[in-house]
């Protein structure tokens, strides 16, 4: 690391914040692991250049992963990114930065991972073009490419808003295996919902998903943790087309959802409903537990639920509430769950892709509440990075891996 | 726990709405894997992989078989540690099992059941596929139109629907009830309609005292009802049959049935089948349907869906009730291990057990031990023609007329899948080639299965221990020598001697230099062979060509390191350079030119059936920015020949991708035709042997022939090794599409194509 940032002070870290950058780093203590955080605030331009520069990274950076609102300037801003930071980049834009100080106003976050105990690997694959299992595969292809170590990981940064994730994930499965955790989240777009977009080798991409393979001597940590509590007893899923379900107990599943709530509003617009029901998820039954799934809109004349995943007939589900509480709840289990994975290792940093409902639930005045449990596991200075997301990947154990409305903590040590 | 574990088969219901026989099977491992919260799954059949999901790279597919061949419930699978596995046999195809593996905790009876139910419900799909494939071949053929053609596709839509809806309902019947055999009584009374009408009865057995009772009975009389009560006896009926032999019994004439039950004759039963009903692996009970409609048959499809409510219904019954004892299935294990499942002869490790023991045998002289490999000629075509179960009844006779053949004390193992190998001792060179020729000549005779006769011819290598330094290295002599006489003659014998031992040096010395030379891949290179649309004229694209320069030997042809690559496993990793090198050569192209360049690669059968393959073409292809249109992947027909559903599946995701695979030497191989209905390739290339020969009447018809089944196929043409304009010509009028050769340029280095781009925007120069 002698040629890196921290010369020979080892297990050092280093905060800088200026009016337009703030930057964490930390060091592993044998000097052989880093993990730099920059987060630009409120540029009115941004620029891929100054935020490589505020990163000053060492000659022996491995892989930059770029989390970006969406904007005007992106593909520029993409391109140069890539072009300054000179190791590869995958990254997506954002429905918001998790930031270490929760203050979610910054624009653009660049993580670069470095250190000779490090390797990385980035790769893509584009659903438009090859469908979404081929895409997830090829996104985790990257693992294929590096040498061996003891530990690995594969980051996987999505489009949410149209195919089926499930695939992707089972695509990125079947490439990676069981024995390597897949993690990662889908690209936002400011909650306009309508156009995610992907970062590979400075190209911005659409419908894509990209990774980062990186393996490690030391392990990752993994930590899933929604914060939903089911309420009232579990129903039939009677009635289903594709992803709109129309019946639940045989009783038109709207009606059946909002008796549920105890809710007796008539939502006369989707918009209205969609806010309503972001933080009312469903739970659908699996062997493990409750995998959520976000209720995305109603059809008020069919009394029908939309998903954005098909929920066949015959499936048990739950309707779920949570509140700032569970929440907050969720999001230490999950970091905790993470860094208890980390062999004992001191741990250099998280990457948190945390659903933009809960965002929804906290309100952004609450936001702070919600980082500084985070920092109160991993301790006060250490790099806090990560985006708001529209759906979650997460898969350690069995071969279940897609999340929504979940909090999904990377820890690297 | 009956209705939680009943909701993991619905996310598998989805399997009927899947057009793809290979879709089905990958989305069933899926589900499992999901439902089981599982680590791995997949299916293994003959030591091999049908599909698998997630091995990743880090597990080996060989430990996988291995972990799914065994028979222990808890396995170390290297390197995720210990994991319990469950497996379900897949009945029509010997050897064939499901396999799920977890490390979370051992599956339990109700998951056995709940795999099985999967299985059949996977079967089902699949076979309902193949039902409608089958019908759409036939009227395509007799007549091509669209509409009907699309038709049929909506009627297989249609059925699968139907069959989700029927399952879907079920599972919702099920599901609401609050014990098991209120469970199994509602699948029954399903069963009822889903049979139209038919008599439903279930039986179950109590085990205290062995007594059959009726559970449940639906569409019968009262009186019928009412015997059915009364008689408890096991051995009754078809039901009692299907619970003896632990299988589905049909009987398509009950009446005349030995086996009937007369008073269920006496209601208007006129045909029936049972199916047994399991408890933790046990029969305890069948399910009986029987149906007096006139004419009525039940068809295979009927027979599935029986199996599945059995499987079903066995579900229910775990939820209701514990297994209190388990076989002890040691000795069974054990034979297992050491056997071949469906000829009961040796295994490969039984035979290397006894070779190994004789050859420490100090009473016995090597010189007098014979090892003799014997291969099948052609069997894959067997199996592929007319399926697995005719290929296994075949299997099972060349066994007996193996053993036949032999003296008492000779040992006669199956090596693999259609390799046998025979070991005796005290005979001379003579000797072992006299029973080298019993067995060719007692092969050579037609085998008759289902009245149908089938002429194999079987290539047998020979060869004494006495040279050999073990077990393993007399049965590769004795497979040399196999293969020896198989590439001389089929359906001959051929010997292990000096001059194959000194070919087998000159082998093993090149094959080092190649091993050395792969890891850089710097000795190799791509020479590129112009491509030509002979309407226009124009270039279309190239063929990239592997080209090997070895400091020592100069360059190395084609022809001899590339079969040497085959087997010794380098040839995978030379294909990924090779795609690797073109695709960024086809990236460097559309830097030069707007036009879309085709770039052709070769790719052998261990590179195309890697799992991974198609990933890799993904992200090659991302990470270039190069359209899949652009490339190609020629493939031959040994390709086909090798596993044709697991090269098929290939295809087609390759296709997915929207890359293109060309069929190469066409014509020169064996059963083309057949295997071209599995494969549906972009376009044939016909073998330069036909275009040398175009001038000829002949070889004309031949190649217009193919030319019209390219068409009819959909498929486009390419004829390779043109050489001269009247050959382009003739070529061009007999509607071929595309041309390459010395006529408009031999294979060219990456610098010389790149100037035919730049330069070459109007029809091609002939450079003879």
């Amino acid at each position: 690391m002698g040629s890196g940032i921290f010369g020979d002070d080892k297990a050092a870290q280093r905060m800088l914040t200026t009016e337009r950058t703030s930057v964490t780093t930390r060091c592993s203590v044998d000097g052989r692991r880093w993990m730099t955080v920059v987060t630009a605030h409120d540029m009115a331009e941004r620029r891929g250049q100054e935020l490589t520069e505020a990163a000053s990274i060492g000659t022996d950076a491995r892989v930059a992963l770029l989390f970006a609102r969406p904007g005007p300037d992106l593909e520029q801003f993409v391109a140069e990114v890539s072009r300054s930071v000179d190791v590869p980049v995958v990254g997506c834009t954002t429905a918001g930065l998790v930031t270490a100080d929760g203050v979610p106003d910054g624009v653009a976050q660049l993580v670069v991972l470095g250190g000779p105990g490090l390797d990385a690997a980035v790769s893509a694959g584009r659903i438009d073009e090859v469908g979404p299992r081929q895409a997830g595969a090829a996104a985790a292809g990257s693992v294929l490419d590096l040498p061996h170590r003891a530990h690995s990981v594969v980051m996987l940064l999505a489009e949410g808003l149209h195919g089926n994730l499930s695939e992707v994930v089972r695509g990125a499965y079947g490439t990676a295996g069981a024995t390597i955790p897949l993690v990662g989240g889908c690209a936002g777009d400011d909650s306009a919902m309508s156009t995610t977009h992907q970062f590979y080798d400075g190209r911005v991409l659409q419908r894509s998903v990209v990774g980062a393979a990186i393996t490690s001597e030391v392990p990752f940590g993994v930590g899933v943790s929604h914060g939903w509590q089911p309420i009232g007893h579990p129903m039939l899923v009677t009635g289903a087309e594709g992803t709109e379900v129309l019946t639940l107990d045989d009783r038109p599943a709207l009606d059946v959802y909002l008796d549920m709530l105890g809710e007796d509003r008539h939502f006369s617009d989707a918009a209205s409903f969609a806010r309503f029901a972001q933080t009312r998820p469903l739970g659908l039954q699996v062997r493990s537990g409750a995998q959520v799934r976000f209720v995305g809109g109603a059809d008020v004349s069919r009394r029908s639920l939309q998903f954005l995943v098909p929920v066949p007939e015959g499936e048990l589900v739950w309707v779920m509430t949570g509140d700032s509480a569970s929440v907050l709840d969720a999001t230490e289990t999950a970091t905790r769950d993470a860094l208890s994975q980390l062999g004992g290792h001191d741990p250099l940093g998280v990457v948190a892709f945390d659903c933009v409902a809960r965002r929804g639930i906290l309100g952004d005045d609450r936001l702070p509440n919600e980082i500084s449990r985070v920092r109160d596991a991993i301790g006060s200075d250490a790099p806090v990075s990560g985006f708001y997301t529209y759906g979650e990947i997460a898969r350690q154990g069995g071969s279940l891996g897609f999340h929504h409305q979940t909090m999904v903590v990377l820890g690297l040590a | 726990m009956t209705s939680t574990s009943l909701h993991q088969l619905v996310g598998l219901l989805s399997v009927f709405s899947l057009e793809e026989a290979d879709e089905v099977r990958s989305s069933t491992i899926d589900a499992a894997a999901e439902g089981f919260d599982a680590e791995v799954a997949g299916i293994v059949c003959d030591g091999k992989i049908i599909t698998a999901t997630g091995l990743g790279t880090a597990i080996a597919p060989v430990d996988f078989i291995a972990l799914g061949e065994s028979d222990e419930p808890r396995v170390d699978l290297t390197p995720l540690g210990p994991v319990h596995v469950l497996r379900v046999p897949i009945e029509g195809r010997v050897g064939t099992r499901f396999v799920v593996a977890r490390s979370s905790d051992p599956f339990d009876d109700e998951e056995l059941m709940l795999a099985r139910a999967m299985v059949r419900v996977m079967r089902l799909a699949v076979r309902t596929i193949g039902a409608f494939e089958e019908q759409e071949r036939t009227r395509a053929e007799a007549d091509r139109r669209a509409a009907e053609n699309s038709e049929l596709a909506d009627r297989l839509q249609q059925r699968h629907a139907e069959l989700m809806r029927r399952f879907v309902r079920i599972q919702r019947l099920v599901s609401r009830r609050s014990t098991g055999l209120d469970a199994l009584d509602a699948i029954a009374a399903e069963a009822g309609r889903l049979f139209d009408g038919a008599v439903v009865a279930v039986r179950l057995e109590d085990p205290s005292d062995h007594e059959v009772h009726l559970r449940s009975c639906v569409n019968a009389p009262d009186e019928l009802v009412d015997i059915l009560r009364e008689d408890r006896r096991r051995d009754v009926g078809i039901t009692g049959a299907a619970m003896t032999a632990d299988q589905l019994v049909v009987s398509d004439a009950y009446v005349a049935d030995q086996r009937r039950f007369d008073p269920m004759a006496s209601v208007g039963v006129l045909v029936a089948m049972a199916a047994p009903l399991h408890l933790g692996g046990e029969v305890v009970g069948a399910v009986f349907v029987g149906s007096s409609e006139p004419g009525h048959r039940f068809d295979l499809e009927d027979q599935e869906l029986l199996l599945i409510l059995a499987g079903y219904m066995s579900v229910a019954l775990n939820g209701a009730a514990t297994l209190d004892e388990v076989r002890d299935a040691l000795s069974q294990a054990e034979w297992q291990a050491t056997h071949d499942p469906l000829t009961n002869l040796a295994n490969r490790r039984m035979l290397r057990e006894v070779l190994t023991d004789r050859l420490a045998d100090p009473d016995l002289d090597p010189a007098s031990l014979y090892v003799l490999f014997v291969d099948l000629d052609r069997f894959k075509s067997v199996n592929d023609l007319y399926g697995h179960a005719t290929g296994d009844r075949v299997i099972l006779e060349v066994a007996d007329r193996l053993k036949q053949c032999l003296r008492p004390g000779d040992i006669v193992g199956r090596h693999a899948g259609d390799e046998f190998v025979v070991i005796v001792d005290g005979v001379d060179n003579e000797g072992a080639t006299a029973l080298a020729r019993r067995i060719t000549q007692r092969l050579d005779q037609p085998i008759i299965v289902n009245g149908r006769s089938i002429r194999l011819s079987a290539s047998t290598g020979v060869t004494s221990a006495i040279d050999a330094a073990g077990a393993d290295e007399v049965i590769v002599q004795a497979d040399m020598a196999m293969y020896h006489a198989k590439t001389t003659h089929r359906g001959s014998i051929g010997y292990f001697d000096a001059g194959l031992r000194r070919q087998i040096r000159e082998r093993v010395a090149l094959e080092q230099r190649l091993k050395d030379a792969v890891p850089s891949m710097e000795a190799f290179t791509l020479a590129y062979q112009p491509m030509v649309n002979l309407t226009t004229g124009s270039l279309c694209g190239f063929e990239a060509l592997l080209r090997w320069s070895d400091p020592e030997l100069g360059e190395v042809s084609p022809a001899a390191f590339i079969p040497i690559a085959e087997e010794s496993d380098l040839i995978a990793e030379i294909d990924l350079w090779v795609l690797r090198e073109a695709v960024e050569e086809a990236a460097i192209w559309k830097e030069l030119t707007d036009r879309p360049v085709a770039i052709s690669v070769n790719v052998s059968a261990a590179a195309f059936t890697r799992p991974d393959f198609a990933t890799h073409v993904a992200m090659l292809l991302t990470k270039h920015d190069v359209s899949s249109r652009q490339l190609s992947f020629e493939i031959t027909e040994r390709v086909m020949l090798g596993d044709v559903e697991s090269s098929a599946a290939v295809v087609r995701q390759l296709q997915e991708l929207g890359t293109r695979v060309v069929l190469d030497d066409f014509g020169t191989g064996y059963s083309s035709l057949a295997y071209l209905r599995h494969f549906h390739v972009d376009a044939i290339k016909i073998d330069r042997s036909f275009v040398a020969a175009v001038d000829d009447a002949e070889a004309a018809a031949l190649v217009e022939a193919m030319v019209a089944m390219a068409r009819a196929l959909q498929s486009q043409t390419v004829a390779e090794g043109v050489e001269t304009p009247a050959q382009r010509d003739r070529l061009q009028a007999l509607g071929c599409d595309v041309g390459q050769g010395w006529l408009w340029g031999r294979p060219e280095t990456a610098e010389a194509a790149r100037q035919r781009l730049v330069v070459v925007e109007q029809p091609l120069r002939i450079v003879s």
